[in-house]
């Protein structure tokens, strides 16, 4: 059985099991949009590995940070948008 | 097959552009040639910084008026050119270096140049990301910055352009290309930057090589470009590498950093060690940089003019550590570090417009207006002697 | 004791890692993502990897190899390579040898409304899938070209996805050609693909009359994967609000709407030549394998990739990277990135490399190797061949589609240019963090631009990591 930690995505508690993305949280905190592109579009993973630049959220405080590559760790603030 | 034209501009680089522009509407046939697209050579490589630099009587002259000429073409189509009316901001690190402020501002302000000294506290105000320590400052509002790349190829519309187009020769009224063509012109104007020495034997310039990184974006972090008043020094002084903290907000919330100076040649790697030392310099003076992504490095190089006659003397800086030195045991000392501009007599209807060093685009506008008049037999808006190339051949050092 | 950098834990990289270590070399395999695996063997929090990854995971294991998870390679200087590491700092290895195993990434066409959110990559569904991203009852249309749309569809039909179709865009003549050669050449792998035909799936079953086209297919009934596997069949644009909620397909005759809560959708593989190009290694213009029924050698795939000799050797330009730094001998490079050829051949062409990075390539072992791979290589001949994308993509994007999503710079800013470098300082286009890698793919097949030089660092590096060294 997977340990269950707790993130918050936007404010909100979530529950993720230990060792998913960050990327993995947001979705399962059911966003689907990452960013705003530099004219203001939703935009949302692509390349899935760290290529592509479009899963950058703010992490504990820390903007541009790739959602595909960071790990969830408990207590950790996400932030989308 | 040789073709005829009233003007061929060997360079579309923003000098060249800017030749182009000024002489357009006096109805002569205008070719502006490019090695490459036109843009893209020093000018694609640089920041942008329109700024006035008081180094010497004739920088201030030729830096000052090119300004307003800026302000007065970007204000209009701000967006096309990226205009961004940041100022500069100049930062004194302690009180020998707020001498120097004291004594730029009496410069600029002789020259009607709008100025602020600041001291400790507003500093701050304005920058509160400086590094704490500093001194104090000059904050020059009406310097800005544009994007060069787009500036040179709206200064080129409705003019004709050849890119990809390399020029081997310029002799007596006529330019050969590589590819066995020549072309026939009354007027001939070297704007080839950095590689103008390669048509033009006799110019005293060479390439000093000077990169930059960009940032990803951060909005709001600064809002001046703010320049070290060691970049003065690192100007001046003639050291095969040297550093100074220069940061420039882009209108994309992305950040400019530089600066760098080497004499390198034409070496095309990046210096990992001097871009090092450039961001040491840069996170000093604003410590929360190291914090921001860097996206890219590249260099271009400065068409650097290292003349031999002696440079004026520099009755504004002599009192200060970051006045030009003579070149004590260092390279060649430079001599006056102005562009070269005008007629050049050993070529029939050969003019020059080169050696900018890192003003090119500020003075981009003030070389053409200085050049057309010379070209069009009109009164020159400012005077034309210190910039002019006979300077080179008076005195044989 | 030699010292050996492996950048890259794909499949090429650990077989080279193992090989080396195995013959007595002292090695250290890097990788910027958390755990090893590459593409292929992506680690996955639900389901097992295959049987050939774990074995080869337990061999990377006993062999004493120093595996470097997290750790980003940003430049390369002399004989060192410096990395970034996840939580902070940079760091410099040294190497006698260093062996390039960074494998590749897709290949994004841009078409209209692509860069709506849950629109993504095949390969980077599947990424996300085994991250931890919920599948269940999505619509999901799959898109673009290759085996690896069967593959993905079959995982995500596994991970309780509805799949509306898997839309591929060569041909069912190639489709049949590729079937046999598989058969021929990798008798397994057909068995692994008929097995994701048959995959059980909630599907997207037309509602009868069908052939009329333009009715949503919104039935969704328990079937097998191939009845919605659609050859010449392609993407022509996806449409939503704040994300994909329907995508129009063509078969070139007729245009029809699927419903969509997700689209995969990429069009095969580009080789990730960034570091080799840093290195100064040699790289090669590959050609797009269209026309391929003259019989023309398509071993590349659109992109660059590295050149090697049957060694795994690169060719270098003396000079070009830092000071004392010496070409050839030291550089070796395996994988995706001497062309797309499928996890067999890259591991063949890592076992190869490692052999030879260890100085043991005159052996037996070596020998029979090169022989393996001499037979793999056919078989990826046949994969460029088979799913060689048709000239009719090129007219995909509409002039308001965005090509830079880094920049939001779109195809009619950009078709009018002339090249990479100076499109890039006229539009901006590749001047974002992605540092031109999904533009620059796009644009190569596109408008046949080169790509720009590549330049340090080769991943944004946060500044106080630069100055730590």
């Amino acid at each position: 059985m997977m340990k269950k930690i707790t993130v918050k995505v936007n404010d909100k508690p979530v529950v993720v099991p230990e060792g998913v993305t960050v990327a993995a949280a947001v979705y399962m905190a059911g966003e689907t949009a990452f960013r705003k592109s530099v004219s203001g579009q939703l935009r949302s993973p692509v390349c899935g590995m760290g290529i592509c630049y479009e899963c950058r959220v703010q992490i504990d405080n820390q903007p541009h940070q790739l959602a595909c590559h960071q790990l969830c760790r408990e207590g950790m603030e996400i932030r989308t948008l | 097959m040789t073709e005829n034209y009233d003007v061929v501009i060997v360079g579309g680089g923003i000098v060249g552009a800017a030749c182009a522009a000024e002489l357009n509407g006096a109805r002569l046939r205008i070719l502006v040639i490019d090695a490459g697209k036109v843009g893209c050579g020093t000018t694609g490589a640089s920041m942008g910084h329109i700024v006035v630099m008081d180094d010497s009587e004739a920088l201030l002259n030729l830096t000052a008026f090119s300004r307003e000429l800026w302000l007065r073409l970007a204000k209009d189509s701000a967006s096309a050119y990226e205009y961004l009316p940041c100022g500069t901001l100049w930062v004194a690190a302690d009180a020998e270096e707020m001498d120097v402020v004291y004594q730029k501002a009496k410069n600029y302000e002789e020259h009607d140049i709008a100025v602020e000294v600041l001291d400790h506290k507003s500093l701050y105000q304005y920058e509160p990301n400086l590094a704490q320590g500093l001194a104090g400052g000059l904050r020059v509002a009406g310097d800005c910055v544009i994007y060069p790349p787009n500036c040179a190829a709206l200064l080129l519309q409705g003019i004709e352009v050849r890119e990809n187009c390399n020029v081997c020769q310029i002799s007596d009224n006529l330019v050969s290309l590589e590819n066995g063509s020549e072309i026939h012109a009354e007027f001939i104007v070297n704007a080839a930057g950095a590689a103008a020495p390669k048509l033009t034997a006799e110019l005293p310039v060479e390439p000093r090589k000077g990169h930059l990184v960009i940032t990803a974006r951060y909005p709001g972090f600064c809002q001046h470009q703010i320049v070290e008043l060691g970049y003065l020094k690192s100007v001046q002084k003639m050291e095969k590498e040297s550093v100074a903290f220069n940061i420039q907000p882009r209108p994309s919330g992305q950040y400019l950093i530089g600066s760098s100076r080497e004499f390198a040649g034409w070496d095309d790697s990046i210096n990992r060690n001097l871009v090092n030392r450039m961001l040491t310099r840069a996170c000093d003076y604003m410590p929360a940089l190291k914090e921001m992504l860097a996206i890219r490095t590249w260099f271009g190089y400065r068409p650097a003019p290292m003349l031999s006659c002696p440079p004026p003397p520099h009755v504004f800086l002599s009192k200060t550590r970051v006045g030009g030195d003579a070149g004590a045991g260092e390279s060649k000392n430079g001599g006056d570090k102005l562009p070269i501009i005008g007629n050049w007599p050993k070529v029939k209807g050969l003019y020059i417009a080169a050696g900018h060093e890192g003003l090119g685009i500020t003075t981009s506008l003030g070389t053409a207006r200085l050049l057309a008049a010379e070209i069009l037999g009109q009164s020159p808006p400012i005077d034309p002697a210190p910039y002019r190339p006979s300077r080179l051949f008076r005195e044989n050092r | 004791m030699t010292r050996i950098v492996v950048v890259g834990a794909g499949p090429a990289g650990i077989a080279a890692a193992c090989r080396a270590a195995e013959s007595g070399a002292m090695v250290t395999l890097l990788d910027g993502e958390p755990y090893p695996g590459g593409g292929t063997w992506r680690h996955s929090i639900d389901y097992s990897v295959p049987r050939k990854a774990k074995r080869w995971f337990n061999r990377l294991d006993k062999v004493g190899v120093s595996l470097r998870t997290s750790e980003t390679v940003v430049d390369i200087t002399g004989c060192s390579v410096q990395v970034q590491r996840e939580q902070g700092g940079l760091d410099s290895i040294a190497f006698d040898k260093l062996i390039l195993a960074t494998g590749a990434h897709e290949l994004f066409l841009p078409f209209p409304g692509w860069t709506l959110p849950n629109v993504m990559g095949v390969g980077g569904a599947q990424a996300l899938l085994k991250a931890g991203m919920p599948m269940k009852r999505l619509r999901v249309v799959v898109g673009g070209s290759g085996p690896l749309l069967f593959a993905v569809a079959a995982s995500l039909a596994k991970a309780g996805a509805k799949i509306v179709c898997v839309a591929e865009q060569t041909s069912r003549v190639q489709l049949a050609k590729f079937a046999l050669g598989t058969l021929r050449y990798q008798p397994a792998r057909m068995v692994q693909g008929m097995g994701y035909m048959l995959q059980n799936s909630k599907v997207a079953r037309p509602s009868w009359p069908c052939f009329h086209g333009l009715e949503a297919r919104a039935t969704f009934r328990n079937s097998r994967l191939w009845r919605v596997y659609w050859p010449n069949t392609w993407l022509k644009e996806a449409r939503g609000d704040s994300q994909v909620r329907e995508v129009i397909l063509t078969n070139g005759k007729r245009e029809w709407i699927e419903p969509a809560d997700l689209v995969a959708c990429a069009y095969g593989l580009v080789p990730s030549v960034e570091l080799a190009a840093l290195a100064g290694c040699k790289l090669s213009v590959a050609r797009p394998a269209w026309p391929c029924f003259h019989g023309l050698e398509a071993r590349g795939t659109i992109g660059n990739r590295v050149v090697v000799d049957h060694l795994q050797r690169c060719h270098g330009h003396p000079g070009r990277v830092g000071t004392g730094w010496k070409p050839v001998s030291r550089f070796f490079a395996a994988g995706e990135i001497t062309g797309i050829g499928g996890t067999d051949l890259a591991i063949t062409e890592g076992e190869i490399a490692g052999l030879a990075a260890a100085g043991k390539e005159s052996g037996t072992r070596a020998a029979k190797l090169i022989a393996r791979r001499e037979r793999q290589q056919k078989f990826a001949r046949l994969l460029n061949q088979s799913f060689a994308l048709k000239p009719h993509l090129k007219q995909l994007p509409a002039d308001d589609t965005i090509v830079c999503r880094c920049e939001d710079v779109t195809f009619g800013e950009l078709k009018n240019q002339t090249d990479q470098r100076s499109a890039k300082l006229y539009t901006r286009c590749g001047m974002g963090p992605c540092q031109g890698r999904v533009c620059s793919s796009a644009l190569q097949y596109l408008l046949d631009w080169e790509p720009n030089k590549v330049r340090p660092p080769l991943f944004p590096t946060k500044i106080g990591v630069f100055i730590s060294k």
